[in-house]
């Protein structure tokens, strides 16, 4: 299985993320303000799926974030977890001012267990950060929540910009070393190595990384 | 028969109307000729609805004058009839009803208004009032009163309401966010296999628009909502609410747990595609693009997302006078509206396609445009009528 997009000549690795978590936590502004640096006063609920990219540079290498921002009603969970196929990576957003979308994290987590790969990196991001005087989420009980469930934390601000640029390439990086470390077991059995401009999903199991490396 | 026709075009002028309207006169009305001398009564609020942020030509959205006023004609003389034919009268409105007379045509071909005319203002008076009753049975009540789901419910609605059309401003007023809120959490409670689904938000704003157009006259823009009587308001909430719960029975499985209409819309498209556009089909999953990627929120919302909002009325036009048909027309309209950028698509790649697909160019179309892609529909719905998807 080969991620769609053509592994052209502008990045070395191509990740798929996918934003979750409950409905008006921000995460098409998130997507928005990462992608195109800019927070939307007027916008509609997200339907479906909504696609956006951009690319980053992580270790030397450009790597392109294919990421895939999903509706957060409850109803769309059986339509939007077909969506979590082939993804690396995933922002499970909640809102710090809102404790229920914070409360409701651990069933987003168990959503992405069922339905996405297990090596899937998570990262849970708690948004409206510049919203302090209405927080009601303590960094704290976010923090020793993603200890034990050993996810990665950060909180961002897709209105003032705070954190989101560091919470994608957080994940990008996260992602970037599994892959690269995997690309180095895959070498090392095929004894081969990697060339330039080559797309690398991690989902793959090695032996078929490796394969698909000559032919992408 | 002069008493129907004063009762009809005090209907279509609006008996409801709050203010002195410019509507034309009865006797205008019932006279094609002279009516075509009327500057556009009512007739320019659709066109006009696109809001300040988009440089939309509010002229190009017009009906073309010749094409209305031979529709209204035809219109008129179904409507001048102590029993309205609704064959007739759907046949008719499937190429679009004049601002004016949409109201009472969409009323009828949702069997919310009854064919005999005389029992139009008993059948109206009965169902406003049982709007109300709704009321005060589910939204009227303490919260302590009302269910874990039903909170639910109501929270994500009041989530919603807010980002409804946020390029028109008239939804963004706070008597109508309240209405969005009341009419959308009301259905949710007498529809329970369906409830409240994210977008339905959006399906209800063409009757907003439409039956306030009856009570106000000219620019959608001017209209001073908030200042509207509330029994005024709930009036028209009530008809708003039947005709939606009438429309929404006839795509209910697309909104019930799971949304199996919208899985049997994609499966039909794919079937079509590969008939109508295979170049464009094998191009997409050679990029390894499916139609869910993106027709989720076509099918979801009935493809008024993908189009500017001066243009969903005329859409809804057609999906009215569709009938029960109307669930797999839609499935026609998407593919029509998918094969209008067949070649464009064909020279793309995965992301380019799928950036161009979920953001439509479509801020510029006019009503030409969206008839070509309804007619292609049609055309197809002719070829394929036999055929098992």
């Amino acid at each position: 299985m080969t991620l769609p997009g053509k592994p052209d000549d502008d990045f070395d690795y191509l990740f798929k993320v996918v934003l979750i978590g409950d409905s008006a936590v921000g995460k098409s502004q998130l997507l928005s303000r990462f992608t195109r640096n800019e927070f939307m006063l007027q916008s509609k609920s997200t339907i479906g799926v909504e696609f956006a990219t951009r690319s980053m540079q992580v270790d030397g290498k450009t790597v392109k974030a294919q990421i895939w921002d999903t509706a957060g009603q409850e109803r769309y969970r059986a339509i939007t977890s077909a969506y979590y196929r082939g993804a690396v990576g995933a922002l499970l957003v909640y809102d710090i001012t809102k404790q229920a979308t914070f409360d409701n994290v651990g069933r987003w987590l168990k959503e992405l267990r069922d339905h996405a790969d297990s090596n899937i990196v998570i990262m849970l991001v708690g948004n409206k950060s510049d919203l302090r005087h209405l927080r009601s989420v303590q960094a704290e009980d976010a923090k020793s929540f993603c200890e034990k469930e050993t996810l990665s934390f950060i909180e961002t601000s897709a209105l003032d910009a705070t954190n989101v640029e560091e919470a994608f390439e957080n994940i990008l990086t996260q992602i970037y070393k599994i892959v690269s470390q995997k690309t180095l077991q895959a070498d090392e059995s095929a004894a081969k190595g990697p060339g330039e401009g080559q797309t690398i999903v991690v989902t793959q199991p090695a032996e078929e990384g490796a394969k698909k490396k000559s032919c992408c | 028969m002069w008493e129907n026709a004063r009762r009809f075009a005090a209907y279509v002028s609006g008996e409801d109307s709050v203010v002195e309207s410019p509507s034309p006169s009865p006797s205008k009305l019932e006279n094609g000729a002279e009516a075509r001398d009327q500057p556009h009564p009512a007739g320019t609020s659709t066109s006009t609805s696109t809001t300040s942020t988009t440089s939309y030509d509010k002229r190009k959205a017009l009906m073309p004058r010749e094409w209305s006023e031979s529709q209204r004609d035809k219109l008129l003389k179904i409507l001048n009839k102590s029993v309205v034919d609704i064959e007739q009268l759907q046949q008719v409105s499937w190429g679009g009803i004049p601002q004016d007379l949409r109201p009472i045509c969409w009323q009828l071909m949702l069997g919310y208004l009854p064919r005999e005319t005389s029992s139009w203002q008993d059948v109206v008076n009965c169902k406003r009032k049982a709007y109300r009753d709704l009321l005060k049975t589910h939204y009227e009540v303490s919260n302590s009163r009302k269910s874990e789901e039903e909170l639910g419910t109501l929270r994500q609605i009041a989530i919603d309401a807010p980002r409804t059309e946020p390029t028109v401003k008239l939804f963004g007023k706070s008597a109508l966010q309240r209405s969005l809120i009341r009419i959308l959490y009301i259905r949710a409670c007498t529809h329970p296999s369906s409830g409240y689904v994210q977008g339905l938000n959006d399906v209800l704003t063409p009757f907003l628009h439409v039956f306030l157009s009856r009570v106000f006259p000219g620019d959608m823009g001017t209209w001073d909502v908030d200042s509207i009587h509330d029994d005024k308001l709930i009036d028209i909430e009530g008809d708003c609410y039947w005709c939606f719960c009438k429309l929404m029975d006839r795509v209910e499985d697309m909104y019930t747990r799971e949304q199996p209409g919208i899985r049997r819309c994609v499966k039909e498209m794919e079937s079509l595609l590969r008939r109508v556009d295979k170049d464009l089909l094998s191009h997409m999953e050679s990029e390894g693009l499916e139609l869910l990627h993106f027709t989720v929120r076509w099918f979801n919302c009935l493809i008024m997302r993908e189009l500017p909002f001066a243009l969903v009325c005329r859409l809804w036009d057609t999906y009215i006078a569709e009938g029960d048909n109307i669930k797999s027309f839609v499935v026609f309209v998407a593919l029509a509206l998918l094969v209008n950028f067949s070649e464009r698509l064909q020279n793309m790649d995965f992301q380019e396609m799928i950036i161009l697909l979920q953001k439509l160019p479509t801020a510029e179309w006019t009503y030409k445009d969206l008839e070509m892609v309804l007619s292609e529909a049609f055309l197809w719905t002719q070829v394929f009528q036999d055929t098992k998807l």
